[in-house]
């Protein structure tokens, strides 16, 4: 595939004697759909914090397009184009839809999309997020797949390069998985790279180009989906190995 | 009874109106009295609203506000003292005060909750103790003296303007872009970040602004009563007493501060004048009856929303 976007070499991770990462390598490809996935525990949302900024590494680097961010602060990393979603939602409850979307096209943005006016480029966003026609709601009055989608439309809005999703569809129901799949996907043919935590495995295999498997805190696999759920090091990871106790 | 409630609020809203545009002339009315109590509830007006900007737009209840107020007022004080004019004391009290808040906010700032606000609490304490321990500047606890004179009208005038002009820049503020960051910090201030919002600059900007007003507060109330003291200017009742108003009032909406100035001073001017020491004890029973009852303040109760609906001074804090 084509260049790549984000780069982690050596990255390692420790909180107080416990070692989340460790010496993780990968490479995203501009413009693909990579899944991360991994048993709880295995370091995934750590390693989305330390893509975003909210956490730094305790070794290793962090390239984004040919650039260390390893140790700058999270609204430096969301200004060069790395926007992301939470595990457990979280909107700014007390705002109106609108006033949340508008924080990341105000702030989050960096100069992309200059030529842009900011309330069509808004009523675009929340149009595709289906959030259009309530755009004065608090956010604290909207249902869980309300909260998700403005929280992905919060990220759109900063017209990011690359968008961290962690698990955006963990909890949805199978209609609205596909929904959400097809969203995902059109994000994707907008040029932006998605990086994906999921344990939905029909989403993983449905949408990602590449998969990277982590475990206790270790790469174990990376590959293609298809060759990822026969590889036997990631079904004994998430099975065990039925032998021993 | 329907049609009695748009009767009912146009007849609030022109007394509103009316009582707005009666403030000006009310001095050539000659009501001495009505002038002096009506300075100070402005002067509560003015730190009120000023203090909401941090403590309810951006969420951070800054119990050290007073600390701009005194040393608003002793700068400016000294000031004038050494030959200034009024404009340029008042000048040079605030350029200090905002000198000032901009060094504090760079330690205070990396403090959340609780904890910083205990720490500007505490910090008005120790404004208080320098200023005792320097006396060759600010008379020490016998207090600072500027040459004395009846000052009662134009301060009445002074301060109608400052606390109009505080009351605009929190509609202002509450309205632009940088209000907007600072609701996203209220809101969740890592997500904030995570969205670009660079946290500590806005933060700064928010204490800055919100310590000009009590800085020139500050700078009147020392040229109109002559006469300050560590103890008056640093207080526990000044410091807590516009908190407590913006909370009753409703912190983060505009109007909040001064329905909370107003409704705070008239039950402290006309129902508690002659009970001096139950007056810290009504500002904790105020607060905690408020936190209790109607967390939002007297502004979001229902009745005065439809109310600031029908005389169109409803804000929006979404």
């Amino acid at each position: 595939m084509s260049a790549t976007l984000i780069q982690a070499r050596g990255v390692t991770k420790d909180f107080s004697g416990l070692r989340a990462l460790n010496a993780v390598d990968f490479d995203i490809a501009a413009g693909s759909i990579t899944a991360i996935i991994g048993p709880n525990g295995a370091g995934k949302t750590t390693l989305f914090n330390l893509i975003a900024g909210d956490e730094r590494p305790t070794s290793g680097t962090v390239v984004f397009d040919g650039r260390e961010i390893g140790h700058l602060a999270p609204d430096e990393v969301c200004r060069l184009g790395v926007a992301r979603t939470y595990q457990s939602v979280r909107p700014f409850l007390g705002l109106s839809v609108w006033n949340n979307v508008k924080v990341g096209w105000l702030y989050g943005r960096g100069g992309r999309a200059a030529g842009l006016k900011m309330e069509p480029d808004l009523n675009e966003i929340l149009r595709f997020t289906r959030l259009d026609g309530i755009p004065e709601r608090r956010a604290e009055t909207l249902t869980p797949l309300e909260r998700k989608r403005l929280e992905l439309a919060r990220a759109l809005a900063t017209h990011p390069r690359a968008l961290l999703l962690d698990e955006i569809i963990a909890g949805l129901t199978p209609t609205e998985t596909g929904e959400m799949m097809q969203t995902i996907r059109a994000i994707n043919a907008r040029g932006i790279t998605v990086l994906l935590i999921e344990h939905v495995m029909k989403a993983v295999m449905g949408l990602s180009h590449h998969v990277i498997v982590l475990h206790h805190g270790e790469k174990i696999a990376e590959g293609e989906p298809e060759a990822i759920v026969r590889d036997p090091g990631v079904v004994e990871a998430y099975l065990g190995t039925g032998t021993q106790g | 009874m329907r049609r009695s409630v748009p009767v009912l609020a146009l007849g609030l809203g022109g007394v509103l109106v009316a009582g707005l545009l009666a403030l000006p002339w009310l001095p050539l009315a000659g009501g001495g009295y009505a002038v002096k109590v009506l300075t100070l509830l402005l002067i509560y007006v003015v730190l009120a609203q000023s203090y909401d900007i941090v403590g309810g737009t951006m969420g951070y209840v800054n119990l050290g506000h007073i600390a701009f107020f005194g040393l608003g007022a002793y700068a400016c004080g000294i000031a004038f003292n050494a030959g200034l004019a009024l404009p340029g004391a008042l000048a040079a009290g605030m350029a200090v005060v905002m000198a000032f808040a901009a060094l504090i906010s760079y330690p205070f700032f990396r403090l959340r909750g609780a904890y910083f606000s205990l720490a500007a609490f505490g910090l008005v304490k120790l404004m208080e103790n320098v200023t005792i321990n320097l006396r060759w500047l600010t008379g020490g606890s016998n207090g600072l003296k500027v040459a004395a004179a009846d000052r009662t009208l134009p301060m009445y005038y002074l301060t109608l303007g400052l606390a109009a002009a505080t009351i605009l820049a929190g509609w202002l503020v509450n309205r632009s872009r940088l209000g907007l960051a600072m609701k996203s910090i209220r809101e969740d201030e890592a997500v904030a970040r995570d969205f670009g919002v660079p946290t500590l600059r806005i933060k700064t900007q928010a204490l800055v602004l919100s310590a000009c007003f009590p800085a020139l507060m500050g700078g009147l109330y020392m040229w109109y009563f002559n006469f300050i003291e560590p103890a008056q200017v640093y207080g526990l009742k000044i410091a807590l007493q516009p908190v407590a108003m913006a909370l009753l009032g409703g912190s983060g909406l505009v109007v909040g501060p001064v329905l909370g100035a107003a409704l705070l001073y008239a039950l402290e001017e006309f129902i508690w004048t002659h009970v001096e020491h139950l007056q810290g004890a009504i500002l904790g029973l105020v607060v905690v009856l408020v936190g209790l009852f109607m967390p939002g303040g007297v502004a979001r109760l229902a009745p005065v929303q439809r109310l600031l609906e029908r005389i169109g001074l409803r804000e929006d804090d979404r």
